[in-house]
């Protein structure tokens, strides 16, 4: 027999049964309406409601009675206690897939204890026809112990196995990614097939912090295998509450974040920076971020020297309490120009080569000009590693510019026209020849060489088109028959004539020969976007030691390659190890054969690269992910809210409470029942098919009264 | 020797006006013939020589002896006549209870005198009217003037109420020479104005034969349950119990038809009550009877 969860609905459809009854007793006198001449000789007669001593219609009564008690049996839930917990067939044991939570929450106090307690516990309710897995995850899922080993491993090896959990389980750095870990393990046990007779009830359970930064997205989107039901065993850090610091990067340079869980007791906070030997520099900061919240901080400057990192003071919990702060500044290059000394002048090449110089806010570049309005030479700035050389030059700043080159710097010369090509022909290359040449509409660049290193950060296809740059104007270099071996061809004209030409200085400088302006006057190069990346590469090339920033998060994947190039690279890890690309065949994780490598702790990593160009430094600060800060505990319903059913996903809470009320106990069971049975789409169902009976039976008997009607009236 | 009639159903079925109205003149004309009561209704007009098939009964043996011929003797209705059909199309000839309604019935019976009184001679014509007078077809008597006639029936549309005072008084505004005037309809209305104006059309000489129109329904009310009734002219709902009122609805009905009867007796009109189940010859036979009965 059924039990009801809401006795109510059936009780009322009982009284609600009665009404079609009671109506079917009643007559009423039909509607009909019939077209007739003589109604003045009628005498009207009120409809009459006769009540009769049997129902009409009696089967269409029925169903309407049927009809409406299924619908007040639906409402009121009914179910079975012939549980569904009665297996059809002999239960063939349990497939327990179990995910421990190793992300870099889990580092908190007081949380291994209650893991391996929680563990403990339900190794101590395994049955010997159950089996077992046991993975860790965070970024991604780890096996510790295997099915196959614990299939293998006979009854009394096994708790050696359960062992490696407490020995092998440590928390890791990565965030949580508890979505994807719980969706590719439960598909994996869906799948498994056993060789037992019976029905193998398949449980994942997931011990975790179930903080508010876990990723669980996925599970919104994922069909959840139908044969797996979850266990979630919550566990949480001694005290609660937690906050955490990272950093990251402005236009406006770099900042520190203080991010607070929203079960923070805190709300005032202190953060110490620290120098080189760890010791405190300086007076801490006070900041004040309500729980729940977060906050951007401004470091100021310290007399004292530059802090290497910043600690977070009165926080419980220090996995996210210390971060590294940048170690250098961004270099002031300074480079000279030779030419127009009006900025504003839009018509000179010194107005776009300012914008692009101005344009870049990380990395300081001043532009110093190496003649007054007046046409007074001014001595070049001693750490001006690059001259820009836009018009013609007197004797004396031709002779300026070759002490410039001899003191090992470079030049980068733009000739707008033949007469400053004569005015520094002592730097240009020997033998050659420099004339105008007769452009007709326009002329283009072509056959860049992708390969020089000016041109290099162009060989991705996508930027390797200079094809879109007008040329107005531009000046015929005539090489001689045999030039310099040391002299490369950037790039030509249309007319195949060279447009840039690279070769050496002295003392390693070297110098650049554009047979074009930039200026409208010549060409659009200026206008286009080959142009601020063109420059930006000069300045690296004349400054190829200047350090680099990166600040990224654990679990980031590097790939040493796109910022060295072919070049070698030694990789110096936070705890000072190092790893090199010579390594990298046998140590490091290949993708479409180039090295990657994981940052898996957080810190100060260094990449130098050994490049032609010279040794170059990128430094990357490796936070840990600001999503493991947030550490207060996701709702019991959170499952539920991202479309798990509640049969599907049980949750234990750590402060569950184990003894409960009987009646509770009992009314959750009922409910939990119902839920599964769902004997309600059955009455739902029937009380459908009735109705559709009653429609077509009522019309049935219109369509004969109808018939009647005429055949009485003639 | 019965006189067979020809089942008003079969009659009804034929969709052609003109095919109804030949075939109920010639079986009326077969059945005349066959009948011992000939020269009923209908007075001798002239001569047609015998032929094999006549009936011998008719031979005029005067003649005869004075030609030595054999002739028939024609019984037709008076020659020369000039006919106007006075036919009400107003919504009430609408109504039906079997298979044809009061104005398929009417119409066939208007076809039927038309085409009686074509073949011999006579001029006919066609008043078409409910409130107003909507078709006007003058007396004619020439080739093609039934057809005129048949089409100015099979193109009526249904009208809307109904004043038949109101027609008779056109009629006698209009027609300048006496003759006939048949009014065919159903005679619904209150019969107060219906003397009067047939005492106009009487004082200009015309004769005048009333003949109404009533379905079985109308006359019985043989209706069972309850019924909500709605007025074809007027649209008025009346919700009745024919069983209940039957009796008192019948004796209305029957007052009324006495009334109209009287005020048409009382013009100097004659007066048939014809019911649409009954077989179109008979309607003939009255139609000839009252006609005699005016001189």
């Amino acid at each position: 027999m059924f039990e009801f969860l809401s006795l109510n609905f059936a009780i009322a459809g009982g009284f609600l049964a009665t009404v079609p009854f009671v109506l079917h007793l009643l007559r009423k006198t039909p509607a009909q309406t019939v077209p007739f001449t003589a109604v003045r000789f009628l005498r009207a007669t009120l409809p009459r409601t006769t009540r009769r001593s049997s129902p009409e219609h009696w089967p269409l009564m029925l169903l309407r009675i049927l009809a409406v008690v299924l619908l007040g049996m639906a409402f009121s839930r009914p179910f079975q206690f012939l549980a569904i917990d009665r297996q059809v067939s002999t239960p063939a044991g349990k497939r327990i897939a179990v995910l421990i939570d190793s992300s870099a929450s889990m580092r908190r106090d007081g949380i291994r204890d209650q893991v391996l307690e929680r563990f403990t516990s339900l190794a101590e309710s395994l049955n010997p026809d159950d089996l077992l897995s046991v993975s860790t995850f965070s970024r991604s899922v780890s096996a510790l112990i295997t099915p196959e080993e614990w299939q293998q491993t006979a009854a009394d090896g096994r708790p050696a196995l359960l062992d490696r959990v407490s020995e092998l389980w440590e928390p890791d750095w990565f965030p949580t990614e508890t979505a994807a870990a719980m969706l590719s393990t439960a598909e994996q046990i869906a799948r498994e097939k056993t060789s037992r007779s019976g029905t193998l009830e398949r449980i994942l359970v997931v011990i975790t912090d179930f903080q508010n930064g876990s990723q669980l997205q996925q599970l919104q989107s994922a069909a959840w295998p139908e044969n797996v039901r979850i266990e979630l065993q919550v566990v949480g850090a001694t005290p609660v509450g937690n906050a955490g610091i990272s950093l990251f990067q402005t236009e406006k340079g770099v900042r520190v974040r203080l991010t607070s869980a929203g079960d923070s007791s805190l709300s005032k906070y202190r953060l110490q920076p620290f120098d080189a030997s760890g010791l405190p520099l300086g007076d801490p900061l006070t900041v004040d971020v309500a729980p729940g919240q977060r906050r951007t901080i401004t470091l100021p400057e310290y007399d004292d020297g530059s802090p290497v990192g910043i600690e977070l003071l009165d926080d419980l919990h220090p996995f996210d309490n210390v971060i590294d702060l940048p170690t250098t500044e961004a270099p002031v290059r300074i480079t000279g120009h030779l030419g127009s000394t009006d900025p504003n002048d839009s018509e000179q090449m010194r107005y776009y080569l300012q914008r692009v110089l101005d344009g870049d806010e990380s990395l300081v570049t001043d532009l110093a000009d190496l003649q007054t309005s007046d046409g007074t030479l001014v001595p070049p700035p001693k750490d001006a590693r690059l001259i820009f050389v836009t018009a013609a030059a007197s004797p004396e700043a031709s002779d300026t510019l070759q002490a410039v080159l001899e003191n090992g710097r470079s030049l980068f010369i733009a000739l707008d026209s033949t007469t400053m090509a004569e005015s520094l022909k002592s730097l240009l290359p020997a033998g050659c020849e420099v004339t105008e040449a007769n452009v007709k509409d326009y002329a283009m660049f072509t056959s860049p060489d992708l390969n020089a290193p000016l041109l290099r950060p162009f060989a991705d296809p996508r930027f390797s088109d200079f094809s879109s740059i007008r040329i107005w104007h531009h000046r015929r270099l005539t090489l001689p028959s045999e030039p310099p071996e040391s002299l490369r061809i950037l790039k030509r004209f249309d007319d195949g004539t060279p447009a840039l030409v690279e070769y050496p200085g002295a003392n390693g400088g070297r110098i650049w020969l554009s047979m074009t302006g930039w200026h409208p006057g010549d060409s659009q190069w200026a206008l286009s976007s080959r142009f601020p990346p063109l420059l930006n590469r000069l300045l690296e090339l004349a400054w190829p030691d200047e350090r680099e920033l990166r600040i990224l998060e654990v679990g980031t994947i590097l790939t040493p390659a796109d910022l060295a190039a072919d070049s070698d690279w030694v990789l110096t890890l936070p705890d000072q190890s190092t790893r090199s690309s010579q390594q990298a065949a046998a140590d490091l994780q290949q993708s479409n054969g180039a090295p990657r490598v994981l940052l898996d702790q957080p810190g100060r990593w260094k990449l130098t690269i050994n490049s032609p160009d010279g040794d170059r430094d990128v430094e990357f600060l490796v936070n840990v992910a600001a999503a493991e800060s947030r550490t207060e505990t996701l709702p019991a319903g959170q499952l539920q809210a991202l479309g798990l059913s509640s049969d599907v996903a049980a949750i234990q809470d750590q402060n569950a409470v184990t003894e409960q009320d009987p009646e509770k106990l009992a009314q959750l069971n009922a409910e939990e029942l119902e839920s599964r049975q769902k004997i309600w789409r059955y009455f739902l169902l029937a009380a459908l098919f009735c109705l559709v009976a009653e429609a077509l039976l009522s019309r049935r008997i219109e369509q004969q009264q109808g018939q009647a009607e005429p055949a009485a009236q003639a | 020797m019965s006189v067979e009639l020809m089942n008003p159903a079969v009659i009804m079925a034929i969709r052609s006006l003109e095919l109804r109205a030949r075939l109920i003149v010639d079986g009326f004309r077969t059945g005349l013939n066959r009948s011992n009561r000939h020269g009923f209704s209908v007075e001798f007009s002239e001569y047609r020589q015998y032929t094999q098939g006549d009936d011998p009964r008719f031979l005029d043996w005067k003649l005869f002896a004075r030609t030595d011929r054999s002739y028939i003797r024609l019984f037709e209705d008076e020659t020369n006549l000039r006919c106007n059909i006075l036919l009400d199309v107003s919504r009430s000839m609408t109504f039906q209870s079997h298979d044809w309604s009061k104005w398929d019935y009417a119409s066939t019976i208007a076809a039927s005198l038309a085409w009686l009184l074509n073949r011999q001679g006579d001029a006919v014509g066609l008043t078409l009217y409910d409130d107003q007078i909507r078709d006007v077809v003058p007396a004619r008597y020439r080739p093609g003037h039934f057809r005129r006639l048949l089409v100015t029936m099979e193109r009526a549309a249904a009208g809307k109420l109904t004043d038949t005072a109101g027609a008779l008084r056109d009629a006698a505004d209009r027609l300048q020479k006496r003759g006939l005037v048949v009014l065919i309809s159903d005679l619904l209305s209150p019969a107060d104005d219906l003397s009067a104006s047939l005492s106009v059309l009487r004082s200009c000489g015309h004769d005048v034969v009333v003949l109404q129109i009533m379905d079985p329904a109308e006359a019985t009310l043989n209706f069972s349950g309850p019924v909500q009734f709605q007025d074809l002219e007027t649209s008025v709902r009346v919700h009745a119990d024919p069983d209940a009122i039957r009796a008192e609805y019948v004796e209305q009905i029957e007052a009324h038809n006495r009334e109209v009867r009287e005020e048409c007796e009382a013009a100097g009109a004659a007066f048939r009550q014809f019911l649409t189940d009954q077989a179109l010859e008979v309607c003939l036979a009255e139609f000839l009877q009252a006609r005699r009965e005016l001189r």
